[in-house]
């Protein structure tokens, strides 16, 4: 009896321990002394203007960094052209902006035109590899490309569960895609097959499998049995709309296609202190869960700790990354792949 | 040739009022010329339309050439593009998108069965126009027509069939004066020449008479009177024809006493002046006297009495041409109005003596109507300007 | 007519600040888009440093072989095809509603304008629901009804379902211009057709069809440049069926991957719609002249003289019917049941899934009413700036001597021709640089939506028309001044087509989205963007409540609108 309660004992304070230390590794950061004197400059400065794609994007974040940081006023903007605001305001000396916050494509416009700043990321425990543009960037969440599928009428075991098996003629009158994202789709596959066997997969698409392209909510044509499955659809979105009640399931087919979001601090920030704290706080664990929960994006970078996440950087899939070094290279076949799509080309 | 009884219709307008045409019925014969007369509103257009079959009665029978084309006891209408008319609008219709050949040949185009052949066309428009005047214009397309020219081809496009009725709205009254007499001339010349049957309505009287062979005098949607024009100009039924049909001064007085002759002894009110005047009134009766301008001639010397003269003062000369109008005041308040030949033979504010054609006096029972005395108050409207013709833009000079 | 030379001090003042603004409005986004077709290259904005004046963009669009052997044709067929149908089910309707005793026309007048305020999407999605191959709703019927296997038979995803789709939602606009053009025809023409013996189908086809001509160009051309410009039809339906128009392109080269739109190509692609209208404007002007003479003076609208339809009745009513059943009734039933339902299905629904939390959490949600404030002031201001403008304009046009006036007519047409995202962008540029206040707020949207008066400047000028000169001479010649005769005379007798003009473009202001898009702040929000940032979001209860809650607001402006439509003849 003795030696089992001991025993019991032992390992409850073990398990405390850990706990204890577990919470002070992440949260420890709020506490160390830069960061608290970041703060203090930030209350000073006593609001901060974040822009976003999209207002559901950023319009959870007030409450958010109020819990954490009382004191400080959040302001913000989702729109699709915020690269283009950001660039004229700059030009016609205008400085609104203190965070921006978008995919590394997005941001890249940005970047290249000098109107980010660098920022310390790793005093908000930023793993140095989940930034970018020479620490300008900060990274949040990724998304993947899913095909989502309409439960009653598909089983699960039915769906492709690579790209390549989408291009099916037995697929034929039964998919539908998004004209935004399916050429991207195709643009990043590019990287994994080569220009040649990316244009014949988008083909394929076209031809074989007909699918049925267009910026109608895919999803309604899901719900009306109109079409049945949907190639090139956002993760966090289908979550959502499984969260809606609308009967559907996802797959993650390989190759990963992975797309990068991250905020990034503005060089004529009108807040500095603020802009550094926000985005720091966005880049960081808290701010990841916080954004989880508050729009289903999640975080498949290597320090993120899902399934998925472990299983990209576990090297179990074969894994299109999105990053600054083969950005433009996905791009670059996104006009042909439109193109083919469409039926402009054959 | 057209034979009309107990038409009716009653139909609410925009603003709510409600006009009516009630049991109207006369008949035309054959190669005359009828006018229906009245004021705006009387329902004479109306009854136009109801022939032309471009509105359906609610009662009444219409006979055109022994065929019974509306008949609504029995429900049966014939169609307008069925019925055997002839029609000269008020607008005079004239489609701006055909020239003038065009616009008088098109009924001949859209005749069926048997559409005529294009020499035949040719041939019967040009004599159509020849007709009216109008053959040197033949090619000209039809917004640059003057107001006289369109009508003119409106008549041609009218007749060019050879129907059994012509009808004609306001066929004169949008020309300007000088034209409108000479149309006049024109038309019944031209009526009588082809010796059509044809119906006009008109709310001008000198047009009426001059032209009709027979005058229906409408008021308030009914015939107050029907015959030869000279008859309704002389012998009016109602004080209302007696005012429509000419310049009237009306009087107001009573009835002193009857004469043996059966005449009766008027005396006027105000002036006092007596008159004898053919009217079965009994005495005591009040009664209101019309007595026409052209039955009345001055005398300019004030001391002459006469039982049939009454002394006023001059108000005012108007010359007119070969006319002279005077504005006579009498004692007690009223205004004659008098016409005489040039030149004038009186100045204003000279006393003269007014001689009065007792025999060509008309004497009717007084109504509340003719209490106001003065005659301008019933000088015809001219010219309603909502009665442009509408779709010739372009300076038009009347 | 008056020149430069007899219109007094206020007069000129008035005209001169009337045809400034006009030109000012869009002189910026001309000015735009110009710039942008013409600078290069295309990751460079063409307002930054490194722009340089190219050719590059104009090249690729006439160089591409694309353009020709699928943009233009699908465009020509698109823009032609549409026409046809729209003016063939507009004018039937107006017909029917202006010319006939169709019973109940009055309530059918303000049903058939509709659509106009239902979002287009929110029609598309109804539509693909309704003839969508798979599981459309008519096909399921047909499909039963005669036993057919497989897809179709009705394919919306095609040319003649894209075709039909546009003219289906285009057709209130033609059918209000179309209205008023039937009442300003004087009935004495016909009815002289029949007393020549002519039956009602021949009077139609030489007389009433040949009149009403030339009163049939304005919206004919009107129409045309508006369908060339629509993109949200051919993006929903079209692209599906490999149908590229000019607009798709436009559209496509503005949201490209990542990096920053291609404004240089999007406004090289527009260029053509800048020749297309000017070569209409051309076209009509040469035809107007001749035509002027076919339309009234007066200004009455004549009291028609209705055709009786006797057994007719039943299909005309069931003609209309089914227009209004397909083009309102369905979206707006689609739009209320999600609005409830959410993505439940009709037949698989539960009275557990109604919910009224979408409406809840709109209301409660303080973008809303900040939105509803804004669309309501935009709309309405901007209404209300163009067409004092097009009124201007169309006196300037129609009745002055000033040399300026070709000029203010092709200017007026142009803006039909600048598509709205390239408009939006110049005048953010423009308000960026300027050190007016005015950026960010909700009066940098008046401006920028206030640069679209062809329609109003046309209906104006057709209103003119029908307004006798004598009767503003009579004015001046009692001793009025320009301004008195004005505001006594041409006002009020022209009140009824400016009314006209007006309640078109409110509701057209309440449904435009992509310059408060591109324009778009915190503080300028407008119910259009909330709905377009809620529909891509995939949240379809919210859109479609909100939605429904823009169709019930603007819908007692329809009801009003029949009466200001009805009591004059409002067009030529």
């Amino acid at each position: 009896m003795h030696s089992v309660l001991r025993r019991a004992l032992a390992i409850a304070g073990a398990a405390v321990l850990t706990a204890f230390l577990a919470t002070t590794a992440h949260s420890g950061w709020t506490d160390s002394p830069k960061v608290k004197a970041l703060y203090e400059a930030a209350k000073k400065e006593g609001k901060v203007i974040v822009w976003g794609t999209h207002p559901r994007e950023v319009n959870w974040i007030p409450a958010a960094f109020e819990k954490h940081f009382p004191g400080i006023a959040v302001e913000f903007l989702g729109d699709n052209d915020i690269a283009v605001k950001a660039i004229a305001e700059a030009r016609a000396g205008r400085h609104q902006i203190d965070v921006f916050w978008s995919s590394l494509t997005g941001t890249l416009p940005v970047a290249q035109r000098d109107l980010t700043a660098p920022s310390d990321w790793s005093l908000f425990g930023v793993d140095p590899r989940n930034t970018a543009f020479d620490g300008k960037m900060g990274f949040t969440s990724n998304i993947v490309y899913v095909i989502i599928y309409n439960k009653k009428l598909m089983n699960e075991a039915d769906v492709p569960l690579k790209w390549a098996q989408t291009a099916d003629e037995r697929l034929k009158g039964k998919a539908t895609s998004s004209s935004f994202l399916l050429p991207r789709l195709v643009g990043a596959l590019a990287l994994a097959w080569g220009e040649d066997k990316a244009l014949a997969f988008a083909r394929d698409l076209r031809d074989k499998t007909g699918v049925l392209l267009t910026r109608a909510p895919r999803e309604s044509l899901l719900q009306s049995g109109e079409r049945i499955i949907a190639i090139a659809e956002i993760d966090s979105q289908a979550r959502h709309y499984i969260a809606q009640g609308l009967p559907v399931g996802y797959v993650v087919p390989e190759p990963v296609v992975m797309g990068q979001f991250g905020a990034s601090v503005m060089k004529g920030a009108p807040h500095p202190n603020a802009a550094r704290l926000l985005a720091g706080f966005l880049a960081s664990v808290e701010g990841k869960r916080l954004r989880e929960k508050a729009t289903d994006q999640l975080d498949y970078g290597p320090t993120a700790e899902n399934v998925l996440a472990r299983k990209i950087h576990g090297g179990e899939l074969q894994v299109v990354f999105d990053r600054t070094d083969n950005m433009v290279a996905r791009e670059a076949l996104f006009g042909k792949a439109a193109a083919i799509l469409t039926g402009q080309t054959p | 040739m057209l034979k009309v009884t107990g038409l009716s219709k009653a139909f609410a307008l925009d603003e709510g009022a409600v006009r009516a045409v009630d049991s109207v019925g006369f008949e035309v014969a054959q190669a005359q010329c009828f006018a229906l007369l009245g004021p705006s509103g009387c329902g004479k257009t109306t009854v136009l339309r109801c022939i032309a079959g471009l509105e359906q009665p609610d009662a009444g029978t219409i006979e055109i050439g022994g065929r019974l084309v509306t008949d609504t006891a029995r429900n049966a209408f014939m169609p307008v593009h069925e019925r055997p008319i002839g029609m000269v609008f008020q607008s005079y219709a004239i489609w701006p998108h055909l020239d003038v050949f065009e616009n008088v040949a098109f009924p001949l185009r859209v005749q069926r069965p048997a559409r005529p052949s294009r020499e035949d066309i040719e041939r019967r428009v040009m004599e159509a126009l020849a007709l009216v005047g109008m053959e040197a214009m033949a090619r000209r397309p039809a917004p640059r027509l003057s107001g006289g020219q369109q009508q003119r081809v409106a008549l041609a496009r009218a007749i060019i069939r050879k129907p059994a009725l012509l009808l004609l709205d306001e066929p004169l009254s949008n020309l300007d004066a000088r034209l409108r007499e000479t149309m006049r001339r024109e038309l019944s010349g031209l009526i009588r020449q082809i010796g059509i049957t044809a119906l006009f309505v008109t709310h001008d009287q000198v047009e009426a008479l001059s032209l009709a062979d027979r005058v229906a005098v409408m008021n308030e949607g009914r015939v107050v009177q029907q015959g030869a024009p000279a008859d309704v100009y002389d012998r009016p039924r109602n004080l209302f024809v007696a005012r429509f049909l000419g310049a009237a001064n009306v009087l107001s007085g009573r009835v002193e006493a009857r004469e043996d002759d059966g005449k009766a002894r008027i005396v006027l009110d105000g002036s006092g002046h007596r008159m004898l005047l053919d009217s079965d009134g009994r005495p005591g009766e009040p009664v209101d006297v019309v007595l026409r301008p052209e039955n009345l001639a001055l005398m300019s010397d004030p001391f002459i009495e006469s039982t049939s003269s009454i002394p006023g003062r001059v108000a005012s000369v108007s010359f007119q041409g070969g006319n002279v109008e005077y504005e006579i005041d009498l004692e007690g308040g009223s205004r004659l109005r008098v016409h005489a030949r040039a030149p004038a033979r009186a100045q204003a504010d000279q006393a003269v003596r007014i001689l009065i054609d007792a025999a060509r006096g008309m004497v009717f029972k007084a109504t509340d109507m003719s209490r106001t005395v003065d005659p301008a108050a019933f000088r015809n409207t001219d010219d309603d300007p909502s009665q442009v013709p509408p779709y010739l833009g372009t300076d038009r000079r009347r | 007519m008056p020149t430069a030379g007899n219109l007094d001090w206020t007069a000129r003042l008035v005209l001169a600040v009337g045809a400034g603004t006009a030109i000012y409005l869009i002189a910026v986004p001309l000015a735009m888009l110009l710039l942008a077709a013409f600078r290069g290259p295309a990751d460079v904005l063409p307002f930054e440093p490194g722009a340089q004046w190219t050719l590059e963009h104009v090249r690729a669009v006439f160089n591409d072989p694309v353009t020709y052997q699928r943009m233009l044709p699908d465009t020509l067929v698109f823009v032609i095809g549409t026409v046809a149908l729209v003016f063939c089910i507009a004018f039937a309707l107006a017909w029917l509603v202006e010319r006939t005793d169709l019973p109940g026309r009055e309530i059918w007048f303000s049903l058939i304008l509709f659509p106009l305020l239902v979002p287009i999407p929110v029609l598309a999605i109804a539509w693909i629901f309704l003839m969508g191959p798979n599981a459309g709703w008519l096909n399921l019927a047909i499909r039963a009804l005669f036993g057919l296997e497989g897809p179709g038979p009705i394919n919306i995803f095609s040319m003649p379902g894209l075709i039909f789709c546009q003219a289906l939602a285009s057709a209130p606009f033609v059918f209000l211009l179309l209205t008023s053009t039937l009442r300003s025809m004087d009935p004495a023409l016909e009815e002289a057709s029949g007393v020549c013996g002519a039956r009602p189908l021949t009077t139609f086809r030489r007389v009433t069809l040949p009149v009403l001509l030339p009163g049939l160009l304005a919206p004919a051309i009107l129409i045309t440049l508006i369908t060339a410009e629509q993109f949200e039809l051919p993006l929903i339906i079209g692209l599906p069926a490999k149908i590229n128009v000019f607009s798709y392109r436009i559209y496509f080269e503005l949201n490209p991957p990542g990096s920053l739109p291609n404004y240089g190509a999007a406004a090289a692609l527009s260029l053509p719609f800048i020749v297309l209208g000017t070569l209409l404007l051309l076209v009509y002007n040469r035809m107007i002249r001749r035509a002027e003479r076919f339309v009234t003076v007066t200004g009455k609208a004549y009291r028609q003289r209705r055709l009786e339809l006797g057994v007719w009745r039943i299909p005309a009513l069931l003609f209309v019917g089914s227009y209004l059943a397909i083009a309102a009734v369905l979206p707006a039933a689609v739009l209320l049941w999600t609005s409830f339902f959410g993505y439940a299905t009709p037949l698989g629904a539960t009275l557990g899934d109604f919910s009224l939390d979408a409406y809840r959490q709109l209301l409660a949600n303080r973008s809303f009413w900040v939105g509803l404030r804004n669309t309501l002031l935009v709309a309405a201001l901007s209404a209300l700036v163009v067409t004092a403008i097009g009124a201007l304009l169309g006196w300037i046009i129609s009745r002055s001597r000033l040399r300026a006036r070709h000029v203010l007519d092709f200017v007026s047409l142009l803006s039909v021709g600048i598509p709205a995202v390239i408009a939006g962008l110049g005048v953010m540029l423009l308000y960026l640089s300027l050190p007016v206040g005015l950026y960010g707020t909700v009066w940098i949207l008046v401006l920028a939506y206030s640069y679209r008066f062809a329609t109003t400047t046309r209906l104006a000028r057709a209103g003119f028309l029908q307004i006798h000169r004598e009767l503003e001479e009579a004015s001046a010649a009692s001793g009025a001044r320009w301004g008195a005769t004005q505001r006594r005379v041409l006002i009020p007798l022209m009140l009824p087509a400016l009314a006209a003009g007006f309640i078109l473009l409110f509701i057209v202001g309440v449904r435009e989205f992509t310059i408060p898009l591109v324009l778009y702040s915190q503080d300028n929000v407008v119910l259009s963007v909330l709905l377009w940032q809620l529909f891509q979001y995939g949240q379809p209860a919210s859109s479609a409540a909100l939605a429904s809650l823009i169709v019930a607001i603007v819908l007692p402006v329809l009801f009003i609108s029949r009466r200001v439509f009805a009591s004059r003849s409002v067009a030529g």
